[in-house]
């Protein structure tokens, strides 16, 4: 059986005060504990890197893939953000994962791909995973897409009650993972990345929380734009693209949303620190992974 | 029309960019990103028959639609012959 958080949690001691009055009062027509935080990543060095990673690399990337990674640094950086509430309590969880939605456009679903231990995941294994899974996914040759085939069969009534039965007991006691159908609730986190040029630019977005409350953080990435901005005195235009993370209140306030923000941006804006920091992760964690790391640079 | 030409059109048609031709880099001048991809990789399904796999999505591949249409042609040939070595 595998549990996706902690058996202990977070004693109410170490948790802010302000972060208690949600935990006792959200839910039910209680207050919205849901923080957004929106800033910009620059996106000259996001361009720049995955242009020299496409010239020498046998794996072609996208800044899905750089965004990915630098979720799950982050969340490693940060474990005070990697938990999620039950009940009235908070826990942390395992391990850093992380979930991806990916569109696939011969059909209206979305794929939901997950990353297990992301923070130690090159863009090569990250790379091979996206595509695999939105291959097999296209072709209805994964488990996962069958399982949404033989989900929508269900009688409208029938998942309704199914879901709200499975809510409320996730949400209420620490219940272990369920095998392959309920495998997206070890992770805390949901991304979506709309930096395609076809998508508008993005002006403000608040992402929904999902049913369930395995997935208290969310971020989202928007397209890039130009922007003229003063440096030194003098107008320049970089290119940037919109960030938005959101976050629940019971589990972290402004301050930790603001420093998670930070670091992510960080991490994006320095890709070539950011695999460094992948590699130390994955030297240190397994000394003995034999995965290859195919693109790796100093700083 | 051959394979190139209805690449070609394809890629055209979705992101409404006249002036793609069978040597436009589309990695480097950001068309391709992973929505195109797939659905490259889908017409391609549709219209030949060729399945591409996991590491056939690749920077050289996938950088001209001249490089694409190549490796289609590469997949069919393999696929015609396979069925005699058999």
């Amino acid at each position: 059986m595998k549990w996706p958080t902690k058996s202990k949690a977070i004693p109410r001691s170490r948790t802010p005060f302000f972060n208690l009055l949600y935990l006792s009062a959200a839910g039910n027509g209680g207050p919205d504990p849901t923080i957004v935080w929106t800033s910009e990543v620059p996106w000259e060095p996001v361009e720049k890197f995955v242009k020299e990673f496409n010239h020498e690399s046998s794996r072609l990337i996208g800044s899905s893939h750089l965004l990915v990674q630098a979720v799950g640094q982050a969340l490693k950086q940060h474990p005070e953000i990697n938990r999620r509430v039950i009940g009235r309590r908070v826990y942390e969880f395992h391990d850093c994962n992380v979930c991806l939605a990916a569109r696939v456009s011969n059909s209206n679903e979305v794929n939901v791909i997950q990353f297990k231990n992301a923070d130690q995941k090159s863009l090569y294994q990250i790379a091979h995973i996206i595509w695999k899974k939105q291959l097999d996914f296209m072709r209805d040759a994964s488990a996962e897409s069958r399982d949404l085939k033989r989900m929508r069969k269900m009688p409208g009534w029938l998942m309704r009650t199914a879901i709200r039965y499975w809510n409320f007991l996730d949400r209420w006691f620490r219940v272990p993972i369920w095998g392959r159908i309920d495998r997206l609730r070890e992770s805390v986190v949901l991304i979506n990345d709309f930096s395609h040029p076809r998508f508008p630019n993005m002006r403000g977005y608040k992402p929904s929380r999902q049913p369930g409350e395995s997935k208290p953080l969310s971020v989202t990435l928007g397209r890039p734009e130009e922007k003229v901005e003063l440096a030194n005195g003098e107008a320049v235009v970089r290119k940037v693209a919109p960030i938005t993370v959101r976050v629940d209140h019971r589990i972290c306030d402004g301050y930790e949303l603001g420093q998670f923000t930070s670091s992510l941006i960080e991490l994006m804006r320095s890709p070539r620190q950011l695999q460094n920091s992948v590699a130390a992760s994955t030297a240190n964690e397994n000394p003995n992974a034999t995965d290859p790391i195919e693109y790796r640079k100093s700083a | 029309m051959d394979i190139e030409n209805q690449l070609i059109d394809f890629v055209q048609t979705v992101t409404t960019d006249t002036t793609i031709d069978g040597a436009t880099d589309l990695v480097d001048n950001n068309f391709l990103d992973s929505l195109l991809l797939m659905d490259l990789v889908i017409f391609i399904e549709n219209e030949t028959g060729i399945s591409l796999n996991g590491d056939d999505i690749t920077p050289f591949n996938f950088r001209t639609i001249s490089n694409l249409a190549r490796l289609i042609q590469q997949k069919s040939t393999t696929v015609y012959f396979g069925r005699f070595a058999a």
